[in-house]
């Protein structure tokens, strides 16, 4: 603080000055002029002076503090700025690379919601259901056909579809704890065939919007579907064209065996009954190679058989791995095929003079997987096992067991030794030997049979001791399943 | 005097079938021969034969429209039909059965069970 006379032109010649200080440095000088003398200036004015100097001092620190913090606030919001830019440019790349992906699907895509309104689709889906183009654009406004009811745009199996994964799942109280794969066959526009897989969407509970999907499983509520659609038609007509391959090679190659077979039984017949007897038998060499003549025959038709079985299981097969079965996924009960299979063999059982003993149990679950099929080699394992019984009783079970429902024939032939056993159901298995009676199985080949259980998740094996007869079990799935791993990749 | 019908496009099958009943031909049975469905189909109609060996794979007509024209349709009593075919799975069988088929026999067959079910049925 400082006091002095000064001069000026008004002719206040008193001053007070007070260093205007901060952060210890000096920034200015306040300065009191006054008509009156340093003397005359009193005490409060003074201290007024002094008091104002601290003031300003302190004003302008918090002022530089917040320009300070203003400053920092800037560079945050500059950085959350540059943040949000490359986040939105990242997320228009990605939007943009999802578009690109679902606009250029081969597949169709077509997304519903709750009320089984379209919220999302592909340019694909217009094409291959050949809908009016005025649905997607019209006056400028692409995309009218959002929020149309499927049901008012679509007909057909595919609405089937759909209703099978609302009737799952619209109950939120009741959802599965599997997420099902509904799939079927559906006829698109211009007579072609396309196949269709519609899955359940969920949302959480919270989200705001219905385009936030979860993984958190035990917070979910179903929300709609999401439906692609495969053009099968080139496929169809491929399977078609090796289903028919199948079915020309199947006819041509067994028709001139059976001729084989056929002329040389009744070759071996007519020789042994008509010619054999006429034969001078005491002409060594005569009688040998009439020996040999009747052998030879024998091997013929023998071999001829063995042929035939090859075959037989060869397409089996081919008809597997071309994709030509088809695999069902359908729940159904297990005693009305054991039943229809009994039926179907029941004329073997009594050439054979055969009985049949079931043994079923009540209140079996439904099983799981393709019924034919199931079908198919129960009739196979019966047949095998009249083929290779001569007498008594082949017994038919099936009991619940962990892995489902078990089957179990047991005949009472002459059985199989171990290590023979363990081959059984290999592939292409010696035709002919397998069996301690020396025969070979019929029907579908056991390599196939064991295919088909292992592909539904089953597995088959055998008990047998010779001569104490064979006891063959497989185990059926049940109850629901989600879809199937693809054929192509068991074999 | 019994008939039995024999159908089947493949010359070599029906010769086969046509040897494999000669020594009934002697007990008295005729045998009777076509080349294709239709055929098969009007002798049928016109022979009324009691037994029918039916292909199924033959032009102009299967074995199974065959079958189920003279079972479903005609309701033509006593024949009895065999279909006699490469088709071997069981679901084949099962289609057999539908056209109402009396038995279906899978090729290559052994002519002893042809000679026995003739005897059986006849």
């Amino acid at each position: 603080m400082e006091s002095g006379t000064d001069k000026s032109p008004s002719g206040l010649k008193e001053y007070i000055k007070a260093a205007l200080k901060h952060d210890f440095k000096n920034l200015s000088v306040i300065s009191a002029i006054s008509a009156s003398s340093r003397e005359e200036a009193d005490e409060e004015l003074i201290s007024l002076i002094k008091t104002l100097a601290e003031e300003y001092g302190e004003y302008i620190s918090a002022a530089e503090k917040i320009v300070g913090e203003l400053a920092e606030s800037k560079r945050q919001i500059e950085e959350l700025l540059e943040y949000k830019n490359l986040q939105e440019e990242n997320l228009m790349k990605s939007r943009g690379l999802y578009s690109a992906i679902i606009t250029n699907m081969a597949d169709a895509l077509i997304v519903i919601d709750g009320d089984k309104k379209i919220i999302s689709f592909n340019s694909a889906f217009a094409s291959m259901f050949m809908l009016d183009p005025g649905l997607f654009i019209k006056e400028n406004c692409p995309g009218l056909i959002l929020g149309m009811s499927i049901e008012s745009v679509l007909g057909g199996g595919i609405i089937g579809l759909v209703n099978n994964v609302f009737k799952s799942y619209a109950d939120t109280s009741a959802v599965p704890d599997g997420e099902k794969l509904f799939s079927s066959e559906i006829s698109l526009g211009g007579g072609r065939t396309g196949r269709a897989m519609a899955t359940p969407m969920f949302v959480k509970p919270s989200a705001a919007g219905p385009s936030q999907p979860v993984s958190d499983k035990s917070a979910r509520i179903f929300s709609g579907a999401v439906i692609t659609v495969r053009d099968t038609t080139e496929e169809k007509e491929t399977e078609s064209m090796k289903s028919d391959f199948i079915r020309l090679m199947s006819h041509a190659l067994k028709a001139p065996l059976t001729s084989v077979i056929g002329f040389s039984e009744i070759a071996h017949k007519k020789f042994t009954e008509s010619i054999l007897p006429l034969i001078d038998t005491e002409d060594k060499k005569i009688k040998k190679i009439s020996g040999q003549i009747e052998g030879n025959l024998s091997i013929i038709a023998e071999e001829g058989k063995n042929l035939a079985s090859l075959i037989s299981d060869v397409l089996d097969i081919a008809k597997i791995e071309s994709g030509n079965t088809g695999w069902k996924e359908e729940n159904f009960s297990i005693r009305p095929l054991i039943d229809y299979s009994m039926k179907l063999t029941s004329s073997l059982f009594q050439q054979k003079g055969l009985s049949g003993e079931l043994e079923i149990e009540e209140d079996l679950p439904e099983a799981f997987g393709d019924k034919e099929k199931y079908t198919q080699i129960i009739m196979s394992i019966i047949s095998n096992a009249i083929k290779h019984s001569n007498e008594g009783t082949i017994k038919l079970a099936a009991e619940s067991c962990e892995n489902g429902i078990m089957i179990t024939v047991a005949d009472c032939g002459a059985g199989i030794t171990k290590e023979k056993a363990e081959k059984l159901f290999d592939k292409f298995r010696p035709g002919g030997d397998a069996f301690s009676d020396g025969s070979s199985g019929t029907g579908l080949g056991l390599h196939v049979c064991s295919h088909i259980i292992k592909h539904y998740g089953g597995k088959i094996w055998v008990e047998s001791e010779e001569s104490k007869g064979s006891t063959f079990r497989f185990t059926v799935p049940t109850g629901f399943r989600s879809s199937c791993k693809p054929h192509a990749d068991v074999i | 005097m019994p008939k039995v019908l024999i159908a089947d496009d493949e010359p070599h099958i029906r010769l086969l079938l046509e040897q494999t009943l000669e020594d009934l031909e002697d007990e008295g049975l005729e045998i009777i021969v076509a080349e294709n469905g239709a055929e098969a189909l009007k002798a049928i109609k016109e022979n009324k034969p009691d037994m029918v060996f039916l292909d199924v794979m033959m032009p102009k007509m299967n074995g199974f429209e065959v079958c189920s024209e003279v079972k479903n349709n005609l309701k033509i009593q006593g024949v009895y039909i065999i279909l006699l075919t490469a088709k071997g799975q069981e679901i084949d069988k099962l289609k057999g059965m539908e056209s109402g088929a009396d038995m279906y026999m899978t090729k290559p067959f052994n002519p002893d069970d042809i000679i026995n079910k003739v005897r059986e049925i006849l």
